[in-house]
């Protein structure tokens, strides 16, 4: 069964709500934004691949593997 | 058995309290011994041979200002590297400034701060949301303490080991809504002719005719500094070579590697002292001195990939730039450093240790966060009106004093 990948940009100043391999569906929160009520949901359902911390552009890099 | 080892720690990754209840506690383990002998060597550092703190001065006027800003280095991180390299009683460079204080770090918009609104804090005087440089959240411009320094006549640095563009040295040489927005940031940094930029980033000053470029467009910034008056380099021996009262510094297409064949943060420090000490005899003023920021940009990095052994390193070639700019402001005596963070990265702890053995320290290192936390940072200080500096304040009354004592007036103020 084939995947695809899904990546999801959070900015890093406020941790991922997310890690590696757990199971995540559309709508559910990638980050929280404290003191605000920004909220970055997964568009996919999916598994969480990996989360990688961007310097340049101070972002974490989510991807999410869905079966397609 | 005997260990020799000066400190073991073992980082245990823990992604609890801050993040959410779903995420499990991880584990990574990281031994100091072993990582002496592979690329984390840290056998580049020399700790202080005296835990004395540096002397204080008894002159009161300020010429010159150093201020080193370690971004994500909160109070556990520096004791975290102090540990590794010094053991329990030893001290970093930075921990023998003879002041020292709190600083309260919150933005406009949050308790947890970023990089932008910290440094416009830092820079500036005054609060903003995240992301944004050098501007209130209604997006009116206010002069940083280094556009302030300028306009008295002053020379003018930043240096950082990100890209030169990045967020803290933005802060300093830019306004603008966006951190994100490098290509414009450096556009900004050589219209204001700061006199000193070295770091990364030389991808934003590229045209987008060039396979190297980081641009969207045909600016040729490296052109426009020229014909500005600068030198470009690009190599530590055009670094060592570099006599020119503007020098830009770009020593990578991306951030600063940390490693060799660059030049070290410190290294970048002690020349861009000497240029700006020229610089500032050389202004029309004569002898006004200079302003210079230094940032370590990377210890934030190693704190959001809650990598202990990285967090160490970066801590201490932060330090070694502390060291240069105390070794030049101890001969001068009219030269105030400052020494803090923008805020605290990692939520880091250090718990369980054990002291035997005189001298090994066995600590726990855990994470609450692989972003930022609203925890105080620490800030030091030596040379004339340090004690300014001692208790607790807020970020934004940093740049204020620093104006205070330059006679930088009105501070805060609008960009006109």
């Amino acid at each position: 069964m084939s995947e695809r990948r899904t990546i999801v940009r959070v900015g890093a100043a406020y941790g991922p709500a997310v890690r590696v391999g757990d199971l995540v569906r559309s709508g559910d929160p990638m980050q929280t934004v404290p003191d605000t009520d920004e909220l970055i949901v997964a568009p996919v359902s999916g598994t969480v691949e990996s989360v990688q911390f961007d310097p340049a552009d101070h972002e974490f890099v989510i991807v999410i593997a869905s079966p397609c | 058995m005997k260990t020799t080892v000066r400190a073991l720690l073992i980082a245990i990754v823990s992604l609890s309290s801050l993040v959410g209840s779903n995420l499990a506690i991880g584990g990574t383990v990281f031994n100091y011994q072993t990582a002496k002998t592979d690329p984390n060597d840290l056998s580049f550092y020399q700790p202080p041979i005296t835990s004395e703190p540096y002397p204080l001065t008894s002159a009161k006027k300020v010429k010159n200002v150093i201020f080193l800003i370690g971004d994500g280095m909160g109070f556990n991180q520096v004791a975290l590297a102090g540990a590794a390299v010094a053991g329990p009683s030893g001290k970093l460079h930075l921990e023998r400034l003879p002041v020292s204080g709190l600083m309260r770090t919150h933005s406009s918009n949050s308790l947890v701060t970023d990089s932008a609104a910290a440094g416009t804090a830092l820079a500036c005087g005054v609060k903003t949301n995240n992301g944004m440089i050098g501007m209130t959240p209604d997006e009116k411009a206010y002069v940083s303490i280094l556009e302030g320094a300028q306009a008295k006549g002053m020379a003018t640095g930043l240096i950082a080991t990100s890209t030169i563009s990045h967020a803290t040295p933005a802060s300093f040489g830019s306004h603008i809504k966006s951190r994100k927005l490098e290509p414009a940031i450096c556009e900004q940094l050589i219209d204001n002719r700061i006199n000193v930029l070295f770091g990364g980033g030389r991808k934003f000053f590229l045209p987008q005719s060039d396979p190297n470029s980081g641009r969207k467009d045909d600016v040729d910034l490296l052109a426009r500094a020229k014909a500005a008056g600068y030198a470009c380099i690009q190599t530590p021996a055009e670094l060592r070579m570099a006599d020119a009262s503007h020098v830009l510094g770009l020593f990578q297409l991306d951030a600063l590697k940390t490693r060799e064949p660059e030049p070290s943060l410190a290294a970048m420090t002690r020349k861009a002292i000497r240029i700006l000490r020229k610089a500032g005899r050389q202004s029309p003023e004569d002898r006004q001195g200079f302003f210079l920021m230094v940032e370590g940009s990377q210890i934030d990095w190693e704190c959001h990939a809650n990598r202990a052994a990285g967090v160490i390193r970066q801590t201490l070639l932060f330090d070694q730039a502390v060291e240069a700019a105390v070794d030049f402001a101890l001969r001068d005596g009219n030269t105030l450093v400052i020494v803090t963070a923008d805020h605290e990265t990692g939520g880091l702890t250090l718990v369980g240790g054990d002291n035997e053995d005189k001298g090994a320290a066995e600590l726990t290192v855990k994470w609450g966060t692989k972003g930022h936390s609203a925890a105080p940072v620490g800030i030091w200080a030596l040379g004339p009106g340090a004690a300014r500096f001692s208790g607790t304040q807020d970020n934004t009354e940093i740049p204020k004093k620093i104006a205070q004592l330059l006679g930088i007036r009105p501070f805060p103020r609008l960009v006109r």
